[in-house]
């Protein structure tokens, strides 16, 4: 049984503004999921849909087996960690870490064993008589977690959680998560709008765009199969380069590109002889070795940004900017420009027109 | 610090403080006056001899107050109008602001209406007094519960709350706090500073309230210092200048000590108060 | 039609619903709704014997209905003398309370902001906020029994106007008609303008420091500062408390009226307010005291309305 399902949820507010359309995911016990998307997508929407903070207009959210459209959040299995932590101001943050279940008036021993418990997992032992005033911005955040802990809730819901703190921080604490969630046993649902931290902590992740799902998938597949042109430019930093182009005669061709297509490929762009069509490269796919299926291209290239291991060079594929990520083997290299080809094993086509990735019948 | 001032700056801050500073002093000066005066020998007042400090010294005068057991009796109704008025007027106050602030309040904008026109219209005395007469209020409850709730208060209060991020109000709804609890064990303890502002507030009002009880209460046991006070002042003037008794005191000076009894309690909480309020006041208009 | 009876139906149903899913934050709304339903809002309703030849015995709804003949008295019937005595007063004493009395704070607050030892601005501060919170009986008796003026005794106020030729030795201040308003405004002055100085400080303290810096480097003297940086930066307050100001020009400190006249002061003394309390409550005549206070309210609120709306057009700072 799924522990948590939402079936062709929408939000619609009293204004008549819709902000989710048609929301449906299937969540397995102890899975991190995170919604990711630009801001405005819709993803705070659903989680507060989750938390029940906002009213769901249609469809069905099941949680444990049971509809909870109209369960108070106090009575849903879940709890939540804020942006901006939301932390009780006049509490220490023993109290803060217990006040779900002092407000249930819940015996003092349970309530003591599980905030030492939850301190543990955090590490806020020595920091428990303290008051959030005089915690760091990374104390502040394993509290609000500390405090979800606490609840015992089975879905904990995280909103951007990381965002307010430093970048050092930031990575440090994302590994310091994922860590949490394999070692509690929870289920995670967290919204963010930085693609890294999806890739880096999610088992699933659901991208979103104008209130709609994009796709959902492990990191491995939203960045390897893109389900379509919104997706492959989210996914990844730098962004996916498109170029526009045709079809024809086997051969990808643009303004001032012509490329072979493997053999592989033929079938998929088949039935888009001599039609518009999207060509997707990331920037990873441009290389300076030569190879079977790599391609050569001519470009001018416009900028080079050194990055130590490796090198972002900007280049002009015709009409179109594009961006090259290179490695540079050895000590103190330069990047080789003189010849770039393009590893057309890895690249996917897109329809212009519904945006999608094209793919095979029945193949992923 | 000091090294930027220039000559005219330095004596321009000179004046400052002179102006202010004796501006300060004669603001305070009434009150150490009518201490001396009320403890100064009948003579020593009469001729004007009494300036800032007492002179032929006799505590006769607090011994005949000592004595006045109407007197006593108004300063205990007094007390008790304060601390129960207050526990009133704060609890409709707060409660009140709480339901105004919230964005989810049914006709949320009429009622806020409703509370601030209260500050700028008024049904007029002679309504108020008949509503208040036909509603009984012509005792100790009655002036507690009829009066003492001030829009501008309500509207200080729920700025305050609404300061609060919502996200604390999510968070605890999440927790598991109804309404009550959000209000008792969140919005009123992160408010506090001002919980304690308005009650200051609300307390010295009550404390200072002479009006409405003098026109409304019938008893004459009820009555407020405020009422007592200025009923005496007002008939020993008549009494002593058409026949001075024989004492040895001025008849002024028992009037400046029954004044400066009720000033007392006042002093005793006002370090408090002056800590607290300025920063009401500046909240009231600086929050957006 | 029953389409709309069901949908209205609907509605009430809904509002119903909301009210039943959240009724403990509408239990906590319901004190207040309350409390100014019955006083407040109830006496609005009083106000119809304004228009009612009223007989307590027939109460407001059961006396005679005479339409605007309580406010024809006022006007220009039996009271209008001292109807209009009392409307001229209630001007001048608010006029001359503002041109003394505003400014004084304004000044408090400037000066205040010039002393930097925090300690003696403090105490000087605390000094100048306690008469404030006195009480008006208090205030009042203080400044009666200081200027008294008899037989038996003089008042330390009264001597030293007297010794400084301000009065004659005889004046009795408090009797006189003359010293009325000098009286009331100074009373004021003295009991509000330290506590009032504290918004104008607040306001001069939120100006930046960086701004003084600036036209100091600029070579800027104090007054220029004062004229450039310190009143553009505490504009707004300024207004607000204009507006203010105006909004209450009909609310002269009524207590403190009623404790400083007498029927030998009426003359200048008599505002609205205390005449619609000797009238409408003292003598009898609720139903032209409830006019006259119904006048006041009115004209009152239309004050306020107006200033509110001037300051909106000339400034963005308005109160609503």
């Amino acid at each position: 049984m799924h522990e948590l399902v939402l079936k062709n949820v929408d939000k619609i507010y009293p204004g008549g503004v819709q902000a989710v359309y048609d929301f449906n995911i299937e969540i397995e016990h102890g899975e991190f999921i995170v919604l990711v998307g630009p801001s405005g997508c819709g993803k705070s929407t659903v989680l507060r849909m989750i938390a029940g903070l906002e009213e769901i207009s249609a469809g069905d959210m099941i949680l444990n087996g049971e509809r909870v459209n109209n369960v108070a959040p106090a009575d849903r299995d879940i709890s939540m960690v804020f942006q901006n932590y939301a932390l009780y101001g006049h509490m220490s943050v023993y109290q803060n870490m217990g006040f779900s279940r002092t407000i249930r008036h819940e015996a003092i021993d349970t309530l003591h064993e599980k905030v030492m418990e939850a301190a543990n997992v955090v590490q806020l032992e020595p920091e428990l008589n303290r008051y959030p005033r005089n915690l760091s911005g990374g104390q502040r955040q394993r509290v609000a977690l500390g405090r979800s802990i606490v609840s015992s809730a089975k879905v904990i819901l995280m909103d951007e959680p990381l965002s307010n703190l430093d970048a050092k921080l930031r990575v440090e604490s994302r590994r310091a998560l994922a860590t949490l969630h394999q070692q509690l046993d929870n289920t995670f649902v967290y919204v963010t709008h930085d693609q890294t931290e999806a890739m880096t902590m999610a088992t699933r992740i659901v991208v979103m765009s104008g209130g709609r799902i994009q796709q959902i998938g492990s990191p491995y597949e939203v960045y390897h199969w893109p389900e379509n042109i919104f997706v492959g430019g989210f996914i990844g930093s730098p962004a996916m380069n498109f170029i526009y182009g045709q079809i024809r005669d086997g051969r990808f061709v643009s303004d001032s590109l012509d490329l072979e297509i493997p053999d592989e490929l033929q079938k998929l762009v088949g039935s888009y002889s001599g039609k518009e069509i999207v060509l997707g490269v990331r920037p990873e796919h441009f290389t300076n070795s030569s190879n079977q299926n790599h391609v050569p291209i001519s470009a001018e290239v416009t900028n080079i940004e050194y990055l130590g291991n490796h090198a972002l060079v900007y280049l002009m594929l015709g009409s179109h900017d594009c961006i090259a990520n290179l490695r540079l083997d050895g000590m103190g290299a330069e990047a080789d420009t003189s010849e770039l080809y393009i590893d057309m094993n890895r690249v996917h086509f897109f329809d212009p027109e519904t945006e999608k990735r094209i793919r095979l019948e029945g193949a992923s | 610090m000091q090294i930027g001032l220039s000559r005219s700056e330095r004596a321009f801050k000179i004046f400052a403080l002179t102006l202010v500073g004796g501006f300060s002093l004669l603001a305070f000066f009434p009150v150490v006056y009518a201490f001396s005066a009320s403890i100064s020998g009948k003579i020593a007042y009469e001729t004007g001899q009494v300036l800032i400090t007492p002179v032929d010294t006799t505590f006769e005068v607090y011994e005949l107050i000592y004595l006045d057991k109407g007197l006593w009796i108004s300063f205990i109704n007094t007390l008790f109008y304060t601390v129960f008025g207050t526990a009133w007027s704060l609890f409709m106050t707060i409660t009140g602001a709480y339901a105004l602030g919230k964005r989810r309040l049914l006709f949320r904008r009429t009622f806020n209406f409703l509370v601030v026109f209260t500050m700028w219209f008024s049904a007029g005395m002679v309504p108020l007094f008949l509503n208040y007469t036909s509603l009984g209020v012509d005792n100790r409850w009655g002036i507690i519960v009829a009066f003492g709730v001030q829009a501008f208060n309500i509207i200080l209060m729920r700025s305050f709350f609404e300061a609060i991020p919502h996200e604390i109000e999510e968070a605890a709804r999440i927790d598991g706090a109804n309404e009550f609890q959000m209000l008792l064990s969140i919005y009123m303890p992160m408010s506090k500073a001002a919980v304690a502002t308005i009650a200051l507030f609300y307390a010295t009002s009550r404390w200072n309230g002479y009006f409405w009880a003098r026109m409304l209460l019938q008893n004459s046991t009820e009555l407020p210092l405020q009422v007592y006070m200025r009923i005496l002042i007002e008939n020993f003037r008549w009494m002593f200048d058409d026949m001075p008794p024989d004492l040895a005191y001025s008849p002024d000076s028992y009037i400046f000590a029954v004044l400066i009894v009720s000033i007392i309690p006042v002093l005793i909480v006002y370090p408090y108060i002056s800590r607290h309020f300025a920063k009401g006041v500046n909240l009231g208009g600086v929050k957006e | 039609m029953q389409d709309e009876l069901d949908r209205e139906q609907n509605q009430l149903f809904r509002v119903l619903q909301i009210i039943l899913n959240d009724y403990r934050l509408y239990l906590l709304l319901l004190p207040i709704v309350i409390w100014y339903g019955l006083w407040f809002y109830k006496p609005l309703a009083g106000l119809l014997i304004a228009f009612k030849n009223f007989q307590p015995n027939l109460g407001a709804l059961g006396s005679d209905f005479v339409g605007f003949a309580n406010f024809e008295t006022l006007i220009n019937g039996a009271f209008a003398p001292q109807f209009w005595r009392a409307f001229r007063n209630t001007f001048v004493i608010s006029l001359y309370g503002f041109i003394f009395g505003f400014p004084i704070p304004i000044i408090l607050a400037l000066f205040f902001s010039e002393i930097v030892n925090n300690f003696l601005r403090n105490v000087s501060q605390t000094l100048s906020y306690l008469p404030h919170f006195l009480s008006e009986v208090t205030i009042t008796g203080l400044v009666l029994t200081m200027l008294r003026n008899s037989e038996t005794s003089t008042g330390i106020l009264s001597s030293l106007l007297i010794n400084i030729g301000l009065i004659e030795e005889t004046t009795k201040v408090v009797q006189n008609a003359d010293y009325f308003r000098p009286m009331f405004i100074i009373t004021g002055i003295w009991k509000e303008a330290g506590y009032s100085s504290i918004v104008f400080f607040a306001a001069i303290m939120a100006i930046s420091p960086v701004l003084y810096e600036a036209i100091k480097v600029d070579g800027g003297n104090k007054l220029q500062e004062i004229r450039y940086v310190t009143f553009p930066g505490m504009a707004p307050t300024l207004i607000i408390m204009i507006v203010l100001r105006i909004g209450r020009m009909l609310s002269v400190g009524f207590e403190r009226v009623i404790l400083l006249y007498n029927a030998n002061t009426y003359e200048t003394a008599d505002t609205l307010a205390t005449f619609v309390l000797r009238i409408g409550l003292e003598g009898g005549n609720p139903a032209v005291g409830a006019a006259a206070g119904m006048f006041d309210s009115i004209i009152g609120f239309g004050l306020v309305v107006g200033a509110n709306f001037i300051s909106r057009q000339i400034s963005d700072t308005s109160l609503w």
